[in-house]
């Protein structure tokens, strides 16, 4: 399973956090256990995180009282997703310390681990503060690398967290001052539709030259592939996405679900009918090109989005240069503030 | 002695590597021409090529640390392949006193039941098909060519290292297949089992020139065609997945259209397939010691 897990990584993981990833046995067989907020894509980054043999289970499942007895190591993880309107999903992974109680203490612990994503969520502005301290003032890396580089953000974000907890009752004064300066430099950034990394673009013209080469051979070259992706899954994703769309929020959350069972079915309709018309080799053919075109499709559509939102950047610092260096130096002035604010 | 001891404890593994398999060259070359005379401007051209390769490798080693360094090096590994692959396509059969060509051809019916190049053909024998898969295995040429350029320019230096230590691992392992199994291919060997010969057009006839100016088909075994083209697969999905996952279906297609341009048998292509996965675990494990 370890390789489904890291094919989930590549095609829906845009960024991905592991907290406490030096705590999962490498030896002996390990019980994990997750919130469970999506239990599908939790078993997936499970298996790809796991070192050795395991087991699985959520935490709502029946199983868990079962399962702990039978483990000496059980593992409490704690599984967050953000962007989940997208197809492409940030997800934070804390690991929990390895315990070997009754149930009691497995439950205990996973709600210890995910607290913080819980306070994390209610503010949203730390997140975006927390990609800006992951540039660290330097230029951005090239496209196409979020998801096999694990990200400082989540570690970050936790650190912004607990620090702002501690200042806001040291000091809100000078808190207050610099979420209001994180707030408009936000509000700016947003305004230009600029992300926090490409602040600090090169302005080169021999890599913005190579840069232009590069993904014009990746986009040029992807095209059939994407387009014969897009064209053979928009009808199930369409379709699945209205019905989903129109529950109620509870059933909406449990998405994945529903979408593998309505998807699932008009996949189905869409095969026979596409059975009927083509011969069997080319029928066998488009059957093992259809779900690799789809991932392709996935990823090619959002690295378009990625390189068109930095060739406009680069044009707009292009004829702004002045906005840039002020937009850097308030950046790396925030960055340098926050640090000097938790030392 | 010291001097020697220094360079060879200053070079990196891909220079080892590329070191070991223009030995290897030499060596057979100096052993046939032992008992079989008229080798003299192959012993010579080889000699040159390893003289030519240890004093840059000494120069590279004395500048070590240099950011020149690891372009430099690139240029040199890719450089020396890419001249071995040329001699050793006359070498092979002027040196090598058997044919490889009946064992590649037994290997595959060991392992396919039947020659593939041959199962294709009515399946393929159209002007379109032809046409199609000629434009295919003329594109591996570009294709190599901005893999390189892509896999160099922009890459971190692990990047790098993985690549140069896995370029010379697929090529040295290639080049003794081409070496010691030397065969022209199915449109050599088996040109009497076809119905008839390849009709194409432009591409067709651009393939046919390339290969011509190459000296003829030659080193069949492995197939360089499907192992570089998966190899440079192997590396983009590890370093740069939507490249690799774009490229994948092409490395699908060369090896079918080997089979249909008849320059190589199906054992070759799966051949060239594990070579491509040996070179890119071997470059990752053998470049560890350049990173550390």
């Amino acid at each position: 399973m370890r390789w489904l897990g890291w094919l989930f990584i590549k095609i829906f993981v845009r960024e991905l956090g592991v907290v406490g990833g030096e705590r999962i046995p490498r030896q002996g067989k390990v019980l994990f256990v997750s919130n469970g907020e999506q239990a599908l894509f939790d078993y997936l980054l499970v298996s790809w995180l796991a070192e050795t043999a395991y087991e699985f289970v959520t935490v709502d499942d029946d199983a868990l009282g079962m399962l702990v007895g039978k483990y000496e190591q059980i593992v409490p993880i704690g599984i967050h997703y953000w962007g989940r309107r997208r197809l492409r999903l940030t997800a934070g992974v804390r690991v929990g310390r390895v315990v070997s109680g009754d149930e009691e203490e497995v439950r205990r612990e996973l709600a210890e681990v995910c607290r913080l994503f819980v306070d994390v969520e209610q503010f949203e502005g730390l997140q975006w503060v927390a990609t800006l301290l992951a540039t660290a003032g330097a230029a951005p890396s090239a496209l196409g690398r979020e998801a096999y580089e694990p990200r400082p953000t989540l570690q970050l974000t936790e650190r912004l967290y607990l620090g702002y907890l501690r200042k806001r009752a040291a000091e809100p004064k000078v808190v207050a001052e610099i979420v209001a300066r994180v707030g408009r430099y936000q509000a700016e950034l947003a305004r230009l539709g600029i992300v926090p990394a490409e602040v600090f673009l090169p302005l080169r013209w021999g890599q913005a030259a190579f840069f232009a080469l590069r993904e014009f051979e990746l986009l040029v070259m992807g095209l059939p592939w994407a387009l014969w992706g897009w064209v053979n899954h928009v009808l199930p994703f369409w379709g699945t996405r209205q019905l989903v769309g129109r529950r109620e929020a509870a059933v909406r959350q449990k998405s994945l679900s529903t979408f593998l069972l309505v998807g699932g079915l008009l996949y189905v309709i869409q095969a026979v009918v596409i059975g009927f018309i083509l011969p069997t080799f080319w029928f066998v053919l488009y059957l093992l090109v259809w779900p690799y075109c789809g991932l392709l499709a996935i990823l090619y559509f959002d690295r378009v989005g990625s390189a068109w939102r930095r060739s406009r950047t680069f044009w707009y610092f292009r004829q702004n240069s002045e906005a840039q260096e002020a937009l850097m130096a308030e950046g790396r002035a925030i960055i340098e503030m926050i640090y000097a604010l938790e030392e | 002695m010291k001097e020697i001891k220094r360079v060879w404890a200053g070079s990196w593994p891909s220079d080892r590597i590329t070191l070991g398999i223009i030995l290897v060259v030499w060596g057979t070359i100096t052993a046939r021409w032992l008992v079989q005379p008229g080798l003299a401007v192959y012993w010579g051209q080889h000699l040159a090529i390893l003289m030519v390769f240890v004093g840059c490798v000494a120069a590279l080693v004395r500048y070590e640390g240099a950011d020149w360094v690891i372009w430099a090096r690139g240029l040199l590994i890719i450089n020396t392949m890419f001249v071995l692959y040329y001699t050793l396509g006359f070498v092979a059969f002027d040196v090598i006193p058997w044919l490889g060509d009946p064992y590649v051809l037994a290997w595959e019916k060991m392992l396919f039941g039947r020659s593939m190049s041959v199962w294709i053909e009515p399946y393929t024998d159209s002007f379109f098909w032809v046409e199609f898969f000629a434009f295919v295995y003329g594109a591996f040429i570009p294709f190599v060519y901005l893999s390189l350029f892509f896999s160099f320019v922009g890459r971190s230096k692990e990047e790098r290292v993985v690549l140069i230590t896995g370029f010379s691992v697929l090529y040295a392992l290639s080049f003794l297949g081409y070496l010691f199994v030397p065969a022209k291919g199915p449109i050599v060997y088996q040109a009497g089992a076809y119905l008839g010969e390849i009709e194409g057009g432009f591409f067709h006839s651009l393939v046919l020139a390339s290969i011509e100016s190459a000296g003829g088909p030659h080193g069949a075994f492995p197939s360089l065609h499907v192992g570089a083209t998966f190899f440079y697969c192997f590396f983009d999905l590890r370093y740069n997945f939507l490249r690799g996952l774009t490229y994948l279906p092409f490395g699908i297609l060369i090896a079918v259209a080997t089979l249909v341009m008849r320059y190589h048998y199906a054992i070759d292509a799966v051949v060239g397939i594990i070579l491509a996965m040996v070179a890119i675990w071997a470059g990752q494990k053998l470049s560890r010691e350049v990173l550390a």
